[in-house]
């Protein structure tokens, strides 16, 4: 009878437990990335939220490989962050900008600046920002105006930075979530995008006085802010997002700096774009299109980039190599999972794609 | 007489329900009304189920050991996997709060964010939170919101037995609600007895590491033969500022968990009526409150300000009435109302603080018939109608109303050494929203089967079999909430196939009993619903795209050792092995990265042990919780993985009498190794912490 138990009680178990999952072979490992124009490429990844896993990896060109180091279980690391700190980099990164020698990440949850030398991959400092109570002020995006680090940060306020001594010499508010900031014709730009309340305004700051002097009222939901050769600035309003269209309603406002107004209002889908030259290259939410828009005259000059039938799932940043032209898209997937940098030709045509190293890549910064 | 009408009634609510025409709305408000006319008379049946004469009955006392037996006999002859957990293994678990003590059952994960006030929920078998119903006396509990029960607002104390049923109860008699989930677990509360006395009551007072402290008074009175009631109240506090250790690269941190705080009260009142043989009926009234902070551990950013503030209120009662041999009839209702207040004042900087409120209301109603035209079969007919409202001071908000229908029909047949069950439940809803446009109505038709068969005439070895395919409604997060919901979701569908064999046996030696059961199992979710990306981190969207395969086995040994008369030692081991494979679309790019992969904090292996020994002096218990490692991400990759972890528990407790008043004392030590580890990556759970508790009956 006991025999009998074993018997069934065997059977039932090789019938429920075969195989076993390890197809981690099956991780996307990339093309074989070429771009003469720079050294290499650092991918900041924001990481899940309060996970704690935000991220920077950087890819050598020359060498064709990420920077990468043995963890304690002997498994290779691509946090380049790590390699060089021995610390977590921490929880949400949002903005990486580099000034002289100095990389700057903003680390949104942590409430934390990163600044790093660029030569030795070190934090020469980490930089706090909360407020007097203690309270985290989420900074989000950086820009650089004479020898100082402006900081827009969620919480509705701009830091300057000595860009020299590595401290905050003060803080000014805006308006409500601020979500972009810029600097041209001497100003200081920042996109009051309002989280779910909707501010609709601009802010512009005088940076030697640093005062705000005045506020432009664009449209609902302001985001990216961008600055062409001519020191044009434009900005994308969202509005509220449609669930019936599944996507949202854009204008591209173009704003004249010498009068601080919007000068005209553009309907193109730009969920999110960057400037260089005067191309203007944009994105949509919804059917993720990346189209060009020529900043001088406001034609669409091509109404769709990509030529080879590459698709993007969750398109996240976009940026221009600055030698070559070429034209990075950072795809932050299901974001949960490694994102991925995909590199497109002045032709449209994908050159390679490589793993982000991290999850949700948020920023990209040539070397 | 009666039983004929009772039987046209449940048919003419069937009738009603079943002709209803999906597609054509005209038709719908006609529906509603026939219906309810149809309930109505269901329901005024019982009412003169009431009059009926007066019977006294003597109460009749269960030895303890009489309980247990039975308990044993119902796991091994259950066509369903059963895990049951007496109050007497309760105290041996050490557990605090219910989702302490369900950590002892095989095949279930807690998400557990630590500490007393962290967010508990459970998942079992691999098939996600919404899946598993859980019942309180009776009637389930609900959240419509989320559709998740946090556990860890439950305590343990005035716990009589928990249970766990994959699939449902072999009992039929019992309302649609029970058929409808893939899993249910069932929390009793203790009813009172009385031996000579008119009275009985406790005093209990808890103390621990981290500031807890919980003190809770329970009273029973008989007021006559057919009449008693319970009241009891119970408050807890504890400051959950226990220490953990950070680790950041070669750096180690130790870190104090900050706004970890609780204070929770629970009272509860209760009617029971035995008024006459094979008639009862009880009433419960039920408030809870809580208010607590909700920990984040982000790095470099320890400052934590998030509180959860809720309120539930409910009464419920029930009917039951054995006509004759052949019917008997059960009837349920509840009314619920729970509040939850999010508030955050850190966001006070140059903005507004954050404030939101939502208000949850649900009524329900159910009545279930059985007939037994033999002794080995019988059949059940349940009809359950349920209302939710959803309230909530958001922008734009739908305010949705959904009304669910549940007709359940069941049928059992009974020898000796087989059992078979089936049933089969419509559900029908139909969903109004203020704002916007409300989800589909919905129909479903879900069927289940399952038999136990004892292999050998003199042995009490079964073999057990469970076919069910069930499914979850989107609940109205999914469906509504803010720029996330999406109002077209499909219900998320669940197979769940299993397959077991089962062998109690008592013996004349020192193994005095012992039970072994060991089950294997298949498990398909597809339309799972899942979030996907939209805006950015904070804005996601919900989409029927997921499917997932499960297959795991689980096994379950307990033995009795008689080491002496008065001396025993019970010895109980569980292991469960699971393999929850995503299946995603492999031919879209994000789920590439995942297709194949095991779902994250699913461990491929976990298991607990318990050991208890009784003494005439003193009790001991040592248990053990042990889980493999898993991932913290979809994706498994290397760095995703978390290591397992063991968490040991130490107890001990002594009775002792003086007088009229009984004594009860028991110390416990948690974690005892002190293992620092995390179910959810970054929110670590406490290290060893005591716990002293003083219980006095009079």
């Amino acid at each position: 009878m006991i025999k009998k138990f074993i018997l069934l009680a065997t059977i039932t178990c090789s019938l429920f437990a075969t195989s076993c999952t390890n197809d981690l072979a099956e991780q996307y490992q990339g093309d074989k990335p070429v771009d003469k124009g720079s050294k290499g490429v650092y991918i900041l990844s924001s990481g899940k939220w309060q996970a704690g896993n935000a991220s920077l990896a950087y890819y050598d060109f020359q060498q064709g490989k990420f920077a990468s180091f043995k963890d304690g279980n002997n498994l290779d690391n691509y946090d380049y962050f790590f390699m060089n700190n021995k610390r977590k980099l921490g929880d949400n990164a949002n903005d990486m900008q580099l000034y002289g020698s100095k990389i700057y990440l903003a680390v949104s949850e942590s409430g934390t600046i990163e600044v790093l030398d660029m030569n030795t991959g070190k934090s020469l400092k980490q930089i706090e920002m909360k407020n007097a109570t203690g309270v985290n002020r989420k900074p989000r995006r950086i820009t650089f105006y004479k020898e100082n680090a402006y900081v827009c940060c969620f919480d509705g306020s701009v830091a300057k930075i000595d860009t020299t001594s590595l401290t905050v010499k003060g803080y000014i508010p805006v308006g409500v979530n601020p979500d972009a900031i810029c600097c041209t014709n001497n100003k200081i730009y920042v996109s009051n995008s309002g989280g779910y309340s909707f501010d609709e305004t601009v802010s512009v700051i005088d940076p030697t006085t640093f005062t705000e002097i005045k506020k432009i009222k664009v449209r609902q939901n302001p985001g990216n802010l961008g600055v062409d050769d001519k020191g044009n600035l434009f900005v994308v309003s969202r509005a509220k997002f449609d669930k019936v269209t599944g996507d949202y309603d854009y204008r591209l406002h173009y704003i004249d700096t010498k009068t601080d107004e919007v000068k005209q209002t553009y309907n193109y889908k730009a969920y999110n774009f960057v400037i260089s030259g005067h191309k203007l290259y944009m994105y949509s939410y919804k059917d993720k299109v990346v189209q060009v828009m020529d900043t001088y005259t406001g034609d669409l000059i091509n109404k769709n980039f990509i030529t080879d039938g590459t698709t993007l799932t969750a398109p996240y940043c976009i940026a221009i190599a600055p030698n070559s032209g070429d034209v990075y898209i950072t795809d932050a997937l299901n974001y949960s999972t490694n994102g991925q940098v995909l590199c497109f030709d002045q032709s449209g045509k994908c050159k390679f794609t490589i793993n982000a190293g991290g999850v949700i890549p948020s920023a990209l910064l040539f070397k | 007489m009666t039983s004929k009408r009772i039987f046209c009634a449940l048919l003419s609510v069937n009738c009603t329900l079943l002709m209803v025409p999906t597609q054509c709305k005209k038709h719908t408000r006609d529906m509603s009304k026939g219906y309810f006319i149809a309930l109505f008379m269901f329901l005024s049946i019982f009412q003169s189920g009431y009059a009926q004469k007066a019977d006294s009955i003597k109460t009749q006392m269960l030895d303890e050991v009489v309980v247990k037996e039975n308990v044993k006999q119902r796991q091994s002859r259950s066509t369903t996997p059963l895990q049951i957990l007496d109050g007497k293994q309760l105290k041996q678990s050490g557990a605090l709060l219910v989702s302490d003590a369900v950590k002892f059952l095989s095949g279930v994960n807690v998400k557990d964010y630590g500490g007393i006030g962290g967010l508990k929920t459970v998942s079992v078998r691999s098939l996600g939170t919404n899946h598993t119903a859980v019942a309180y006396d009776g009637i389930t509990l609900t959240d419509t919101q989320t559709g998740q029960i946090d556990l860890g607002k439950l305590s343990l104390d005035n716990v009589n037995q928990i249970s766990l049923s994959i699939g449902q109860d072999d009992n039929i008699l019992q309302p649609a609600r029970q058929f409808a989930s893939a899993n249910i677990l069932n929390i009793k509360s203790s009813t009172p007895t009385f031996e000579n006395k008119s009275y009985n009551g406790s005093f209990s007072l808890k103390g621990g590491s981290f500031g807890l402290l919980n003190p809770s008074i329970f009273i029973a009175n008989k007021w006559n033969n057919k009449l008693s009631s319970s009241a009891n109240i119970d408050y807890m506090r504890a400051d959950g500022a226990y220490p953990y250790t950070q680790k950041n690269g070669d750096e180690t941190q130790r870190m104090k968990r900050v706004n970890s705080d609780i204070q929770t009260l629970k009272t509860e009142l209760n009617l029971y009526s035995k008024c006459n043989v094979g008639e009862e009926a009880s009433l419960k009234a039920y408030y809870f409150f809580s208010e607590r902070g909700l920990p984040s551990n982000k790095l470099y950013n320890p400052r934590a300000n998030e509180r959860l503030k809720d309120q539930n209120v409910f009464i419920q009662g029930y009917y039951k009435k054995e006509y004759n041999k052949q019917w008997s009839i059960l009837a349920n209702a509840k009314y619920n109302f729970s509040y939850n207040k999010y508030s955050c004042p850190d966001e006070a900087v140059y903005n507004a603080p954050t404030e939101n409120n939502y208000y949850q209301r649900e009524y329900y109603v159910s009545a279930t018939a059985m007939f037994r035209p033999t002794e080995s079969l019988s059949f059940a007919l349940a009809n359950d109608v349920f209302v939710n409202n959803m309230n909530a001071d958001l922008r734009d908000f739908a305010y949705p109303t959904r009304i669910t229908a549940l007709n359940a029909l069941a049928g059992k047949y009974v020898t000796n050494r087989f059992t078979a069950t089936a049933n089969l439940v419509l559900t029908n809803t139909k969903e109004w929203v203020k704002a916007g446009l409300p989800a589909d109505n919905q129909k479903q038709l879900s069927p289940s089967a399952s038999i136990s068969y004892q292999l050998l005439p003199n042995e009490n070895l079964r073999m057990r079999m469970l076919y069910k395919k069930t499914f979850r409604l989107p609940t109205f997060n999914d469906l509504y909430y803010a720029q996330m919901g999406t109002r077209d979701l499909k219900p998320e569908d669940i197979k769940e196939y299993n397959i077991g064999l089962s062998w109690t046996k008592k013996l004349d030696c020192a193994l005095s009993s012992f039970s072994i059961s060991c089950d294997g199992f298949y498990n398909e979710i597809s339309n799972k619903i899942i979030a996907v990306p939209t805006l950015n981190l904070f804005i996601w969207t919900m989409r029927n795209i997921g499917k997932v395969n499960i297959k795991g086995l689980e096994t379950n040994a307990s033995a009795t050792f008689k080491i002496t008369n008065k001396i025993s030692l019970n010895s109980e081991l569980n292991y469960a092995y699971q393999q929850a494979i995503d299946k995603t679309d492999k031919y879209t790019m994000p789920y590439r990265m995942t297709y194949n992969h095991q779902l994250p904090y699913t461990p491929s292996h976990s298991g607990s042990a318990r050991w208890a020994l009784s003494t005439p002096w003193i009790n001991l218990s040592y248990a053990i919780i042990a889980s493999g490692s898993r991932f913290s991400s979809p994706n498994n990759l290397p760095e995703y993985k978390m290591a397992g972890y063991t968490d040991h528990t130490l107890s001990a407790w002594y009775n002792l009498k003086i007088k009229n008043i009984k004594l009860n004392i028991q110390g416990d030590i948690l974690n005892l190794f002190n293992n620092e580890y995390e179910v959810i990556q970054n929110y670590p759970m406490p290290g060893r912490q005591f716990r002293a508790t003083i219980k006095l009956f009079i």
